[in-house]
C-alpha cells in the first residue's frame, strides 16, 4: 500500500518543479515512496514533513534524468560535471577520481540493464540531500573501496628488497614487551569506553589525518570546539591508562618505564582494531550499501 | 612545537601508529546516500546518532566521511577590501600617528609658524579619516582597530547592517598560517601559556558558543572562523541571532559594500553574487568565474539564499522579493511587506523567510504565493 498520498504527491510534485522536466505525477511519487522507505516514518505527519524538507527539485532532476530527459541530462551535466570533477580531483589528487567520475556518468545514465531495463544509478538517490553531495560521496566511496582493495591484494615485499622489513633487531628486554603489552592493552580498553563522538573524532584526527577545521566542518562544530574535545579526550585517555596500569601493580616510576617502552616500541598499533570491530558488530545490520542495491 | 609531557607523547605515538584500515564487511557499512544526508543534515536526531556511533567503529565509513568532507571546497570568502591586504596595514598605525603628532603640534604653542592652508587642509583630513565610530548607516570608510572591540549598536543590530572591522593585530604568539593554532596533536595538548594565547582561546570559547555565526557576514565581509577568533569581541551572535532558528544553510546580507558578498549554494560549486542594482552573478566553478545574470527588476539587492544549485531567493529595497527556480529566469514574487528587507532565507523553491529591516519576518512555504509574519 502506497504511503504517499495523491494530494501529497502532487503537491510535492509542484513544489519541486518537476513539470518542467515533465516528470509524471506518479513517476514523481514512486520517488516519494522509495524515499518514505529509506525515512522509515510511520507517522503520517511526520512523512508529510520529512518528505516536505527533501531536496524536491534536485530528486525531479535525478527522476527526469533516470528517465532519459534531454533537458534535465543537459541541465545535469551543466550544472553538476564541474563539480564533480572538481571533487573527483579533490579526493584523488593524483588522476584516479577523474576516471572514476567518467565511469559515474556511464552508470548514472544507466548503462547497467536488469531484466531488460536500464537501471540508473539516480534511482538511489532519495533527496535526503543535495545531488551535488550524494555525487561526492558515491565517488568517496568508489574511490575508498578501490584504495582499500588495492591494499588488500598488494603483495607483500620479497625478502631481501628495499620494502621488505628490516631483520628483527635483538630480542628486546622483556621487561619492556610486557610494558608495550600492558599499555597498548590498557589504551585498547581506554578507546572502547569513549563516547562515539570522542572515537570519532580521534579517528579522524589520528587516522584519517583530518584537520580540526575539516572535522569541525563535518561534525557541524567550531575547529576550537574540535580541539578542546580532543584535547580531554586525549587526557582522559591518559588517565584512564595511567588507572589501569596502577590497577596492574605498576608503580609511578615503572608507569613511567612503561610509557618510555612505548616510545622506542616500533611496532604498530592498530588503532582502527581499537576504534573498531565491537562497534561495528554492535550496529548490525544498519544500511544496506549502494553496491549491494545496484546488484 | 612538541608535546611537553613524555607520557602524552608516548599516547600520541600509539594514537598515530596505526595500520590500514582493516577488511570489514560492507554489507553493514552506511550507504552514499544515507552519508551524504548525514552531510547535508538530511536525517534525523536519532539516524544521525547511529550513523556516527556506526561510524565511530568503522574504518571504512571513517575514512568514506573524510573523503566526502575533504573534497568538499573551502568555505567562500568574499575578496578582502583593499584596506585590509597585508600591504597596507602597515598604513593604519602610520596613519594614526601622523594625526597624532599633528594634534600635538596643534597644540603645542610658540611652535615659530602656522601651518599653510594645505597643510591644515591635510590635518583635517587625517584626523577625520582615523576618527572612531562612523554612523552605522554610513558609507563603509575604511575601519579602526578601535572599532574591532566595539559592540554593535542596537541601530545595527536592528538593521543588520554593521561598519566592517579591521581584524585585530594578530599576536606575536599566534600562527601566522592558515591552520588553527592547535592544529597538531601536540599543540593540542599544550594549554595557552601567554596571556595572549589565553584571549585567543577565550575569544575561540566564545565564537564557539555560536560556530554558525562565524560564517555570517559583517558590513559585507566574510570571516572565516579563525578571523573571527582573533577577534577580542564578536559582534557575529548579536547581529544574527534573529536568524538563529532559520534552517537555511546559504545566507549573506549586503550592506551597500563595495564588495559583493558571496551567497553560497547548498551545492559546494554553485555561488551566487549580487553585483548591483537587479544583476546577479552565478559561479558553478566554486567562484573561479562568473556569469552575469539579470533579474529584469531594477532595486537595490540585499540578500540572498540559494537552497540548491538552480534555486536562489533575493531579497531587496522596498520589499523586493526575487526567485529563479533555473537559475536562468526570475520571477518577482509577491511580497509581503513595502520595507527594506535585509535577510532571506530558503529551504527550497517554495519555503523562505525575509526579513525587513525594522525587523519583521515573514515566510511562504508556497513559493511567495502567500506569506505569514512570523516572530
Amino acid at each position: 500500500m502506497p504511503r504517499v498520498g495523491p494530494e501529497l504527491a502532487a503537491r510535492l510534485h509542484q513544489r519541486s518543479n518537476a513539470q518542467q522536466w515533465t516528470v509524471a505525477v506518479a513517476d514523481f511519487a514512486a520517488a516519494l515512496e522509495r524515499a518514505a522507505a529509506k525515512i522509515g516514518a510511520t507517522d503520517s505527519d511526520a512523512l508529510e514533513q520529512h518528505l516536505g524538507s527533501l531536496h524536491l527539485e534536485d530528486l525531479a532532476l535525478a527522476c527526469a534524468c533516470e528517465q532519459g530527459h534531454e533537458g534535465a541530462w543537459e541541465h545535469f551535466v551543466l550544472e553538476c560535471r564541474p563539480a564533480l570533477y572538481r571533487a573527483a580531483a579533490a579526493i584523488d589528487p593524483s588522476g584516479g577520481g577523474r576516471e572514476l567520475a567518467d565511469s559515474l556518468y556511464g552508470e548514472l545514465y544507466g548503462l547497467k540493464e536488469r531484466d531488460g531495463e536500464r537501471q540508473s544509478l539516480f534511482r538511489y538517490f532519495h533527496g535526503r540531500s543535495s545531488l551535488g553531495t550524494w555525487l561526492r560521496a558515491i565517488l568517496a566511496q568508489r574511490h575508498v573501496d578501490r584504495v582499500r582493495t588495492a591494499r588488500r591484494l598488494d603483495p607483500l615485499p620479497e625478502e631481501g628488497s628495499p620494502d621488505a622489513p628490516a631483520a628483527a633487531p635483538a630480542e628486546p628486554d622483556p621487561d619492556s614487551r610486557r610494558f608495550v603489552a600492558l599499555i597498548r592493552a590498557a589504551l585498547g580498553a581506554a578507546v572502547a569506553r569513549l563516547d562515539p563522538r570522542d572515537r570519532l573524532r580521534l579517528g579522524w584526527y589520528y587516522a584519517q589525518e583530518m584537520t580540526l577545521a575539516q572535522i569541525g566542518r563535518a561534525l557541524k562544530e567550531h575547529e576550537a570546539t574540535v580541539s578542546r574535545h580532543l584535547s580531554r579526550t586525549r587526557k582522559a585517555l591518559r588517565g584512564d591508562v595511567e588507572h589501569q596500569l596502577r590497577e596492574a601493580g605498576l608503580g609511578p616510576a615503572a608507569i613511567d618505564e612503561a610509557f618510555a617502552a612505548v616510545v622506542g616500541d616500533s611496532a604498530d598499533v592498530d588503532l582502527t582494531e581499537m576504534l573498531g570491530p565491537e562497534a561495528t558488530r554492535k550496529n548490525r545490520p544498519l544500511e544496506r550499501s549502494l553496491d549491494e542495491e545496484m546488484r | 612545537m612538541t608535546t611537553p609531557d613524555p607520557r602524552d607523547r608516548a599516547l600520541d605515538g600509539l594514537l598515530r601508529r596505526h595500520l590500514p584500515d582493516a577488511a570489514e564487511a560492507s554489507d553493514v557499512c552506511l550507504d552514499a546516500e544515507t552519508l551524504a544526508a548525514w552531510v547535508d543534515g538530511g536525517l534525523d536526531a536519532q539516524a544521525q546518532t547511529r550513523v556516527e556511533a556506526h561510524a565511530a567503529g568503522c574504518a571504512r565509513c571513517q575514512a568514506l566521511m573524510a573523503a566526502i568532507v575533504k573534497s568538499e571546497p573551502a568555505p567562500a570568502t568574499a575578496a578582502e577590501p583593499w584596506w585590509n591586504r597585508w600591504s597596507l596595514r602597515w598604513l593604519v598605525p602610520l596613519t594614526a600617528a601622523a594625526a597624532a603628532a599633528t594634534l600635538v603640534w596643534g597644540i603645542v604653542p610658540d611652535r615659530g609658524s602656522r601651518p599653510s592652508p594645505v597643510e591644515q587642509e591635510l590635518t583635517q583630513a587625517r584626523a577625520e579619516s582615523t576618527a572612531p565610530a562612523a554612523p552605522a548607516d554610513a558609507p563603509l570608510a575604511p575601519p579602526t582597530a578601535g572599532e574591532d572591540k566595539a559592540p554593535a549598536t542596537p541601530s545595527t543590530q536592528a538593521s543588520g547592517r554593521t561598519a566592517p572591522a579591521a581584524p585585530a593585530a594578530p599576536s606575536p604568539a599566534a600562527p601566522t598560517g592558515t591552520g588553527p593554532p592547535a592544529e597538531t596533536p601536540a599543540a593540542i595538548a599544550a594549554a595557552p601559556a601567554t596571556p595572549a594565547d589565553a584571549r585567543q582561546e577565550m575569544a575561540k570559547q566564545v565564537a564557539a558558543e555560536a560556530p554558525a555565526a562565524l560564517n555570517e557576514t559583517v558590513g559585507g565581509e566574510r570571516r572565516s572562523g579563525e578571523a573571527a577568533a582573533r577577534k577580542t569581541a564578536p559582534a557575529a551572535p548579536a547581529v544574527t541571532a534573529p536568524a538563529a532558528g532559520m534552517a537555511a544553510t546559504a545566507r549573506e546580507t549586503f550592506a551597500d559594500s563595495a564588495v559583493a558578498p558571496i551567497i553560497n549554494s547548498r551545492d559546494p560549486f554553485v555561488r551566487w553574487r549580487l553585483a548591483g542594482p537587479g544583476v546577479v552573478e552565478r559561479s558553478t566553478d566554486a567562484g573561479a568565474s562568473w556569469s552575469r545574470l539579470e533579474t529584469g527588476v531594477v532595486a537595490g539587492l540585499t540578500a540572498g539564499a540559494s537552497p540548491s544549485a538552480s534555486v536562489c531567493w533575493l531579497a531587496g529595497r522596498n520589499g523586493v522579493v526575487l526567485l529563479t527556480t533555473d537559475a536562468r529566469a526570475w520571477r518577482r514574487v509577491a511580497s509581503p511587506t513595502t520595507e527594506d528587507l535585509v535577510a532571506v532565507d530558503a529551504t527550497d523553491a517554495s519555503t523562505a523567510t525575509v526579513r525587513a529591516a525594522t525587523g519583521a519576518a515573514f515566510r511562504t512555504t508556497d513559493g511567495g504565493v502567500t506569506w505569514i509574519a512570523t516572530p
